[in-house]
This record gives C-alpha cells, sequence and structure tokens, in this order.
C-alpha cells in the first residue's frame, strides 16, 4: 500500500513538474530555432530550414549596434561603480559592532532591491528633472549603479562572513598599518565576492528595461529598451537573433563562473553542504 | 558575535559605507520623496507632466484610484501575480529537494547551472520565447481549445502571462528555495519513512514544518518580484492584461500625469513592501528577507 501510494503521487509530481519544465524551457528552444529561420514573415513551427540571416541583419543594423554600444558602456560603468562603492559598504559594515544597527544599515543598502524599478525609473525621473539632470548616458549609469549596488554588497558580505576583526588586529599587532592589514588580509578573502557582485551586476544592467524605459532619449537608448519596443511594433526576427546573443553571453558568463568560483558556492551550500576550510 | 571582540583597541572605521549611504539615500530616498509629494499634487490635463501650478495638499489622485477599471488592473496584479507564485513555489519544492540532497553528479550540475542560466538569462529573451511559443503561429490555439474560447479572449491572455511569469519566476523559486532545504539534516526524512510514512507524508510531516519559515519567505519574494513585473505584462498582455507597473509608465509615455503616475507608484511600492516585509515576518522565518533577496 505504501509503495503505491508512493508511486502514484511521484507519478503525479512527476506529471506536474514536466508541465513546469516545458514552461521553463520551451521558450528558449522557441527563440533559438526561430532565430535560424529563412522565411521573411513570422510562419509556423518549426521552420523548413536554417539560416544566418538575422544575425547578419542584427550585425548590420546601426539602430542595434549604437544601442548595443550604449548597454555596454552603461553597463560597464554602473557596474563598476558599483562593484568600489559595494566592496567599501561591505568593509564598512563588518566594522560596525553593534548587530542592531548593522542590521539597519544593511536593510538600507538593500532598500533599492525592495522597491520595483518601474518605481527607481520614475522616482529618478522626477528628480533629475527637479535638479536639472537630463535623461541620458549619466542618467541611466546613476539608476544602474543604484539598482545593482544592493547585489555587490551581499555578494562581498557573503565573501567576508567569517572574517572576524581580530584578524585585522592580529595583523597590525604584527607591525602592519591599518590599511595594510585591510590590504592584504581582507581585500584578498573577499576578492571572489567582489568578481561575482561584478558579474551579476552587468547581468543585471544588460537587461534592465523597467527603469531605464524612463530615463532613455532618442540617442541613448540600451539595447533591451530597443528590442521592448521593437517587439511591441513588429514581429522582426532581428530580435530573437539579439535574444539569443544575449543568451550565449550569459551561458559563457556561467560556465566561467562555474569554473573559476563553482556554483555551488554561489548557490546551494548550506549546513549538511560540505564545508571547505 | 562575541562580547569581547567590542573591547577592541581600534576605532571601528566607518567612512567605507558613506559613499554607498549616499547612493542609496541621493538616488532613492530623495527621490522617493519627491514621489510622495508629487501623489499629493492636484493634476492638471494639458500642463507640462500633467501637474497643476503651486502645491495643494489633494487625495485626488488616490481616490481616482478606487474607480472599478483601476481596481480591475490591481485584481489582475494581484490575481496573475498569485496564481503564477503558487504555481512556481510547488513546482520549484521538489526540485530543490532533489538539488539540496542529491549527491554531487554531473547531472546534477548540469541541471544547477542550466537554472542559473534561466535566473540570468535576459528577461528580453524569455518573453520574446513565451510571445513566439505562445503566439498566432503557436501554441495560443491548445490554449484557447482548452479553456474552450475564441484565442483573442481574455482568459487565454491572462494564462499567457502567467505562463510568463511561470518561466521567470520558477528559476527564481527554485534557487533560492535550495538554501532553507539544506539546513535540513537529509537523514531526517529517511527516519520519518523508515518508521511507516510514505514519501509525501515524510515531506508534509517532517521536512516541510521544519523549514515552514524559509519556504514562506520565498514565496513572499517571489510574489514581490511577480506584482513589480513590468515587461512580462506589458508585451504578453498585449494590452488586454495590464499591471500596476504598466500603468506607472503609461502615465508617464502616454498621458503625462506625473501626479497619478506618483500615485500608482505608491500603491504598489506598498503591495511589494507588504509582501516582502510585513506578511514574510508575519508568518515566520529566522532571516531577514532582503538577506536573501536575490535576483
Amino acid at each position: 500500500m505504501k509503495r503505491l501510494v508512493d508511486n502514484l503521487s511521484v507519478l503525479l509530481i512527476g506529471v506536474f513538474l514536466a508541465f513546469v519544465m516545458a514552461i521553463i524551457i520551451a521558450p528558449f528552444l522557441y527563440s533559438v530555432v526561430m532565430s535560424f529561420d529563412p522565411r521573411s514573415y513570422l510562419g509556423s513551427f518549426p521552420p523548413p530550414g536554417l539560416s544566418g540571416r538575422w544575425y547578419a541583419k542584427f550585425f548590420s543594423d546601426e539602430r542595434y549596434m549604437a544601442a548595443l554600444r550604449t548597454s555596454l558602456s552603461v553597463g560597464l560603468l554602473s557596474s563598476v561603480l558599483a562593484s568600489v562603492l559595494g566592496a567599501l559598504a561591505a568593509f564598512g559594515l563588518l566594522q560596525v559592532r553593534s548587530h542592531r544597527r548593522r542590521v539597519w544599515l544593511d536593510g538600507f543598502l538593500a532598500a533599492p532591491k525592495l522597491v520595483p524599478n518601474v518605481i527607481v525609473g520614475f522616482a529618478l525621473l522626477l528628480a533629475f528633472a527637479a535638479s536639472g539632470v537630463r535623461p541620458g548616458m549619466l542618467a541611466l549609469t546613476a539608476a544602474h549603479c543604484l539598482i545593482t549596488l544592493p547585489l555587490v554588497v551581499r555578494s562581498v558580505s557573503a565573501a567576508l562572513q567569517g572574517i572576524r576583526p581580530s584578524l585585522v588586529e592580529a595583523a597590525m599587532s604584527l607591525g602592519a598599518t591599518r590599511a595594510r592589514a585591510l590590504w592584504d588580509i581582507v581585500v584578498p578573502l573577499a576578492r571572489t565576492g567582489i568578481v561575482v557582485g561584478f558579474v551579476f551586476a552587468l547581468a543585471v544592467s544588460l537587461d534592465e528595461v523597467a527603469a531605464s524605459a524612463f530615463l532613455t532619449t532618442t540617442d541613448d537608448v540600451t539595447l533591451p529598451v530597443v528590442l521592448i519596443s521593437d517587439m511591441k511594433a513588429n514581429f522582426d526576427l532581428t530580435i530573437a537573433a539579439a535574444a539569443v546573443l544575449q543568451m550565449a553571453a550569459i551561458i559563457l558568463v556561467v560556465v566561467v563562473l562555474d569554473i573559476v568560483v563553482g556554483l555551488d558556492r554561489l548557490f546551494g551550500e548550506g549546513s549538511y553542504g560540505h564545508r571547505e576550510e | 558575535m562575541a562580547k569581547g571582540e567590542g573591547k577592541s583597541t581600534l576605532r571601528p572605521v566607518n567612512w567605507p559605507l558613506f559613499p554607498a549611504l549616499a547612493v542609496v539615500a541621493g538616488l532613492l530616498m530623495a527621490p522617493l520623496a519627491i514621489v510622495l509629494i508629487m501623489s499629493t499634487r492636484q493634476a492638471a490635463p494639458g500642463a507640462a507632466g500633467g501637474i497643476a501650478g503651486p502645491y495643494v495638499f489633494s487625495l485626488a489622485n488616490y481616490v481616482a484610484f478606487l474607480h472599478p477599471t483601476y481596481l480591475r488592473y490591481a485584481g489582475d496584479t494581484l490575481w496573475l501575480s498569485l496564481v503564477a507564485t503558487l504555481i512556481s513555489v510547488t513546482a520549484a519544492y521538489p526540485i530543490a529537494c532533489w538539488l539540496a540532497f542529491a549527491r554531487k553528479t554531473p547531472w546534477r550540475r548540469i541541471v544547477l547551472a542550466s537554472l542559473v542560466i534561466t535566473l540570468y538569462a535576459s528577461a528580453v529573451v524569455k518573453v520574446y520565447g513565451v510571445s513566439i511559443a505562445f503566439g498566432p503561429n503557436g501554441m495560443r490555439d491548445w490554449l484557447a481549445a482548452m479553456w474552450s474560447v475564441g484565442p483573442s479572449n481574455r482568459l487565454v491572455t491572462s494564462t499567457i502571462v502567467v505562463i510568463g511569469l511561470v518561466n521567470f519566476l520558477a528559476p527564481i523559486a527554485i534557487l533560492m528555495m535550495v538554501a532553507p532545504l539544506q539546513q535540513i539534516n537529509p537523514s531526517l526524512g529517511a527516519a520519518a519513512q523508515s518508521l511507516g510514512a510514505n514519501r509525501i507524508t515524510a515531506h508534509l510531516t517532517v521536512i516541510i514544518p521544519i523549514c515552514r519559515g524559509g519556504i514562506a519567505q520565498v514565496s513572499m519574494l517571489v510574489y514581490a518580484a511577480a506584482v513589480s513585473a513590468f515587461v512580462i505584462p506589458l508585451i504578453l498582455g498585449r494590452g488586454q492584461i495590464n499591471f500596476l507597473s504598466n500603468l506607472v509608465y503609461a502615465r508617464f509615455s502616454e498621458v503625462a500625469d506625473f501626479p497619478g503616475g506618483a500615485a500608482l507608484s505608491i500603491i504598489l511600492l506598498v503591495v511589494t513592501l507588504a509582501a516582502t516585509l510585513g506578511l514574510g515576518r508575519l508568518i515566520g522565518g529566522g532571516h531577514r528577507p532582503w538577506q536573501r533577496a536575490a535576483a
């Protein structure tokens, strides 16, 4: 009887999981396959042949290339800024002795994560208008820096967990200056956290739409914003090609992260997972 | 933290915190205060930004929201997000259990890597994929047949929005749920089964009650992410389904009514914060929600 209940319930759960997995995976497959569609109209699935025409069109379209350049500049600039500010903040948090105060500061720094990006964009639009900052590169970079800051603080804080202030004090009692002790002891321990934070910040920035939509101009517009507005307007498969290229970049980053850092250290470690010292 | 550590001879250095605090204060808190003030201004259609001349306090923008049309948008936002959250979290539990308790085989590593890829894959990619997979040349007609209505019925569009949300939320839910499950000793489930429980009962009576707090918090964060979704309802809703976030944007891009957009923003903010902070704390769980606010 127990065996029967087990098997039946596993079967039911299996069917449900298969549905959800299909919802996760099918759209990706559709995008990838359709991006190689040789037809010039949106036909039925699967396409009758394969061609690279949409990729060629993407790279020869000056509007997309300009948007890609803007995206990369805003993304790199904002994630470098967020990494520096976030890493400094995580070092600072380590120095706060009062637990209560640290929790409050931690929560305050995480606030951009809790506010929907649409509201961040709208609020920044109003604030920039009031202070005379025009929409464009500067506004976009500021917005992306704010949105990605909590990611860096979190990943660096996680890397710093377990470093006690006494380590720094020990180094200083052996003759190091405070700056030297921080540089030699804390920074190397936090390096992984900073790199991971930077990569995730860049990934989030390159994909941001909801806040950016308020802050773009006709000249300074990021790639995802262009893709979304094109998506509303027509069914051009160049969008699929651009989307697939973006995904290829992400796969590359995740594989590199797995080799360099190990995904298990980022996701899925716990008290009963393996602990390495 | 041990008490003795407080007795350090060194003065703690706080300045590294200041730049980041200044960014959050200047680029988030102050602008939000402006939004709050803007939401209580009088709206004047036709004026620049839809703002009436001098500041006069009014709650008219909030009262206007009580119109049935707006309540329906709010209803769509809350209800479709709830359905998508329930599906995502329910599916996430068994997969996260497997990730948390299975041995570290290459197969597990592949699944973990694909989940991380889908987590960080561009939302644009996901939305585009769903829109063609369930478009006129895709599986939309199946959905229409399933509900036995026409292909452009609201019900079909709602289903596609829910599918888009699940596509976006399920990887988040799975990866966030692994952490609380890993705090559990895996032999507890085996012990329950050896004492006569079947697999389902072992989970329902032993494992789920232990990590109830963690599961509740994951659900709240997933729900908050659903409620604040922007691109998914914008593209997949095809104008038939709008979330509150889309209305905020429309107040900027279509009708230039900043006071109205500000009031909508405050309402959306309250809903999201209630989901992440208030309700999560109410149900319980040791961690502060923002510590796990990934993705």
